[in-house]
């Protein structure tokens, strides 16, 4: 890659990183493996960057890419988190108030996502950022149709994990 | 809850508390050979440990001795020379270690890469030429040792036997050779490929 080409990729990746921290949080559950799957998508992103012909947004491509690297390792590492622990913070925000904080809706709201699976994860991240069912299934690599059977499945899930 | 409300808490987020510079992500797309350099670092302490801690598990030295019939003056050196072999090898690659760790031109990590790939080479052979050192002196004092030769029964034939002993030690070393083959091979291929890349991306 040269040089201008690698500065505006730095630039760009730089401006739109919300995106990936997002997908971090999702998919992991402390600082140190938030850094690290940030950084393993950085490199996939620097990687397939020459390839990326600006046919759609940069930020689109990002979270293409991002989710992408994000659900191939979490195949790889298969590591569970504890389900029972999750529960257990859930019960404890609800009882702490009836209305709860912007923060901790969201906080409750990310912990319901890290319970799910690679794809429910990927799927929620989606829906909760209003992408069309085309992107949705083009990221997914699957049909429209198959792609609206999973959200119904895994928006039910999410549902359920938030409302026990 | 109901999730489609859940939707605005989800965009109207704030920042990440993690948040990177672009010096930060200029770094990262250029560092996944620091930890393959760490870990050749931590390897190469782990077996120095090792090698030091061994013996003192199995072997009682006083015993070696009286069997195998050398002065303890030869093993004393020996030993002093592998250990000081193996910390001078150490403390480069620690230093490669905290060069890489630093770096932030694709250059200089290619640069600490291929001086990483160099320092492993150099190490193996090190370590194999002080093993085969040690072997041939080894041989040649059990083959001069009056006390050994006296020991040695009638009828076994003497050449099958220093024949059979050499190969064995050139087995032990082709053994430790094909273990350091593995272990940094594995270490290597991958900075090897990452050098690749970086010189593409160049």
């Amino acid at each position: 890659m040269d040089k201008p080409l690698k500065t505006k990729f730095v630039k760009d990746l730089q401006q739109n990183q919300g995106i990936i921290h997002k997908i971090c949080r999702a998919y992991t559950t402390d600082d140190a493996a938030h850094k690290d799957l940030f950084q393993e998508i950085s490199i996939q992103l620097y990687k397939a960057y020459p390839k990326f012909r600006g046919d759609s947004k940069f930020s689109t491509w990002m979270y293409r890419v991002a989710l992408n690297t994000a659900i191939s390792l979490y195949r790889k590492s298969k590591r569970s988190i504890k389900t029972g622990q999750i529960f257990d913070n859930l019960k404890e925000l609800e009882y702490q108030a009836y209305d709860p904080t912007k923060d901790q809706q969201l906080a409750l709201l990310y912990k319901a996502i890290q319970s799910l699976n690679d794809i429910e994860k990927a799927l929620c991240l989606m829906y909760l950022d209003d992408k069309p069912y085309t992107e949705i299934a083009a990221t997914l690599g699957i049909t429209e149709v198959n792609a609206r059977v999973k959200m119904n499945r895994a928006k039910k899930k999410l549902k359920n994990i938030l409302n026990p | 809850m109901v999730l489609d409300n859940l939707k605005d808490v989800w965009k109207n987020q704030k920042e990440s508390a993690i948040n990177f510079s672009e010096s930060d992500i200029y770094k990262m797309i250029h560092k996944k050979s620091t930890s393959i350099v760490k870990w050749i670092f931590y390897i190469s302490v782990i077996e120095f440990l090792a090698v030091i801690i061994l013996p003192f598990i199995f072997v009682d030295s006083s015993d070696v001795e009286n069997e195998i019939y050398i002065n303890t003056m030869f093993i004393n050196v020996i030993n002093i020379l592998s250990y000081v072999v193996a910390a001078i090898f150490i403390f480069i690659f620690y230093e490669n270690y905290k060069r890489i760790s630093v770096t932030d031109s694709s250059h200089k990590l290619m640069n600490t890469i291929i001086k990483t790939r160099n320092t492993v080479k150099y190490y193996i052979i090190t370590q194999l030429s002080l093993g085969v050192i040690v072997l041939v002196i080894f041989l040649y004092k059990i083959s001069v040792s009056e006390q050994f030769l006296s020991n040695i029964p009638d009828d076994i034939n003497k050449t099958f036997l220093w024949f059979s002993v050499s190969l064995i030690g050139f087995i032990v070393l082709g053994l430790v050779w094909l273990f350091y083959k593995l272990l940094y091979g594995i270490l290597l291929n991958r900075l090897r490929d990452n050098y690749k890349e970086l010189r593409k991306n160049e």
